[in-house]
């Protein structure tokens, strides 16, 4: 028997009040819209095994009409098995809620049939929620009915015939199934799944097909598909039915385009990413003021303070001025280092983004350090393809392999060549993946784990080699600046390999 | 007197000095650029050595201040350290470092820098 839910499920995102009907007394709502609910001020499941006469909310009071007159009708429309439209004159139920326009209000009453006998009734509410809308007066043949019904509908409906195991052919489609997906109904119907569905979601498809009938209940799942009327996300539900000898005979399915939702939704991830992201910007802002901004002009303070009772004819004085000449310039280079990431993070480039050669950067970036790294008998081994492309920010990427590279030469292992090792791969159609390994000092990732790409900190015991402790923080600024997202990997005496992936 | 200053600041360290210097305080000063390296000399040092006070950075690299204060605490298991008072001298504004190191035992006072003669005078006034 045709399933109450998929029934129910094709009028759920109607605006229109929809009630279905058992087709035997006391004939009980077995379901009813959310549009209903709205119009009667109750929960669309406070309304189910109401009755005609009986119950929180009769469907005499629904409807507006006398209890003798609706069994009338229900038995009409039962023995014809055709469709009743009426013109009618809605309750005033609730008050607050009267219809636009009482002219055009109509309670349309229509069999649904399954093996010659009317199964459902389906209470179709037109005008009642205050939208009018147009309905014919003369009443289509029960024939045509079900597929009236289901072409006003704004989800997609759908029937396969069930041929083989794995072999699915469209019997129907309705309007929905073209203006969602793009493809005409005439083409669809006739057409086997797999000319249909695109891959990815065709094997998804498949397999939720197998399941159903497997099983032989209701599946359910969403899928995410590219059509000639762009790319769908859909809530998508499929029922078996079967012979009296248990073969699965066909599916009826109903998909419920989400599209937009799921673009509300990860439009509404994004802002929280990107609030979430200035929230810890913020909070590191305020940590370099606290802290680094802060040392070299308390420095500074200090110093002016006591250069007035200081000799200015001695060598005193002259280090006393040149430590206050070291500070100021500390603090102009912090503030530079702030504005550089802040444009970074605004992503003001961002209009700039192409399809950058991975392997010419990064040879670029190697050839600019070649001397340091001649200077230490160190290798820059570079297996990129040359048609390997990234999206992002050519001086991002320069920038990135420059500071990688530079990091490698200076904390390079003191007993051991340096062997630099940078790769590029394609894991999914959507996600590439950049390797860069060195064979260097390595440090301890669990002592450091939080601090590894943070602003002015540095975690190798090596005090003489310059640095600010501002190139992995460069790194992980560009690297998100483009979208991307860096791991790292790093064990003591080692070495260390970051893991970029895009 | 003797004083251990821990800075990984240069002109920090230099400052600090001369302000103790000019403060009047008639001590032995002794300087590191890493907590670490204070840690191994208070370590290898001899009970009559070790220093009265110890002014100490918080924002260091490799070990910083709270870190030292760990070992410290480990290390005064062993050694009987009671005698050195530590000063956190720092210039950080972070509310949170000031309750955190007043929730410290080990911490004897927190000063921001740069330091000023009225703290020297009044931690001499303490000791």
């Amino acid at each position: 028997m045709l399933s109450i839910n998929v029934i129910s499920a094709a009028f759920a995102h109607s605006a229109t009040p929809h009630l279905i009907l058992s087709a035997s007394t006391p004939y009980p709502i077995i379901a009813a819209n959310t549009a209903t609910g709205n119009w009667c001020n109750a929960k669309s499941e406070e309304l189910l095994h109401q009755s005609v006469s009986a119950g929180f909310c009769k469907i005499t009071e629904l409807t507006g009409l006398a209890e003798a007159k609706l069994l009338q009708l229900f038995d009409q429309v039962i023995s014809t098995q055709s469709a009743i439209v009426l013109k009618a004159e809605p309750p005033l139920l609730p008050e607050n809620n009267k219809p636009s326009n009482p002219e055009n209000c109509f309670l349309e009453i229509y069999p649904i049939v399954e093996n010659n006998q009317v199964v459902y009734l389906v209470l179709k509410l037109l005008g009642w929620a205050g939208k009018p809308e147009s309905a014919s007066i003369a009443p289509p043949g029960t024939q045509q009915l079900l597929p009236l019904i289901f072409d006003s509908l704004a989800n997609v409906i759908f029937v396969l015939e069930v041929e083989a195991p794995d072999l699915y052919k469209f019997s129907f489609a309705n309007r929905a199934f073209e203006v969602t997906t793009g493809l005409p109904v005439n083409k669809v119907i006739g057409s086997y799944v797999q000319e249909i569905i695109p891959e990815p979601s065709l094997s998804l498809v498949l397999e939720k097909y197998r399941e159903a009938i497997l099983e032989r209940k209701q599946v359910s799942w969403q899928e995410v598909s590219d059509y000639p009327a762009g790319q769908k996300t859909g809530e998508v539900l499929v029922e078996p039915v079967f012979d009296a000898q248990g073969n699965c005979l066909r599916l009826v399915g109903m998909v419920h385009d989400i599209t937009e939702r799921k673009e509300a939704e990860m439009k509404q991830e994004r802002l929280t990413q990107d609030l979430y992201r200035h929230n810890r910007d913020l909070q590191q802002f305020t940590y370099i003021v606290s802290h680094n901004l802060r040392a070299p002009l308390a420095n500074a303070l200090g110093l002016v303070k006591h250069l007035p009772a200081i000799d200015t004819n001695t060598a005193l004085y002259q280090q006393y001025l040149t430590h206050l000449k070291t500070s100021i310039q500390k603090l102009d280079t912090i503030l530079k280092d702030v504005t550089l990431i802040l444009s970074i993070r605004d992503r003001q480039h961002l209009g700039c983004t192409e399809e950058i050669a991975l392997a010419e950067v990064c040879h670029q970036a190697g050839q600019d350090l070649a001397p340091a790294l001649a200077a230490c008998d160190g290798h820059l081994n570079i297996t990129i393809d040359p048609d390997f492309t990234v999206k992002g920010i050519r001086a991002y990427w320069y920038s990135i392999f420059q500071n990688l590279i530079s990091n490698a030469i200076k904390y390079r292992f003191a007993d051991r060549l340096l062997q630099i090792t940078v790769t590029a791969s394609v894991e999914t159609a959507e996600k590439k993946v950049i390797l860069f390994s060195d064979n260097g000092s390595g440090f301890d990732l669990k002592k450091n784990k939080n601090e590894v790409f943070k602003l002015y900190k540095r975690f190798h015991d090596t005090d003489n080699i310059e640095g600010r402790g501002i190139g992995l923080f460069l790194v992980k600024t560009h690297v998100e600046a483009m979208g991307g997202q860096i791991g790292v990997k790093s064990e003591l005496n080692v070495g260390t390999t970051f893991t970029i992936y895009f | 007197m003797k004083i251990f200053i821990i800075d990984d600041d240069e002109i920090s360290i230099f400052f600090t000095e001369r302000s103790l210097q000019m403060g009047g305080f008639e001590a032995q000063i002794q300087t590191f650029l890493s907590a670490q390296e204070a840690l191994n000399k208070l370590r290898n040092t001899h009970l009559k050595d070790l220093p009265d006070i110890i002014f100490l950075d918080l924002n260091m690299p490799h070990v910083n201040g709270w870190e030292f204060l760990e070992s410290f605490k480990q290390l005064s298991q062993e050694k009987a350290l009671e005698k050195c008072l530590i000063y956190i001298l720092t210039s950080s504004l972070d509310i949170s470092d000031i309750d955190k190191a007043y929730g410290n035992q080990l911490v004897k006072g927190y000063i921001h820098k740069p330091i000023s003669l009225e703290d020297i005078q009044a931690i001499i006034h303490l000791n």
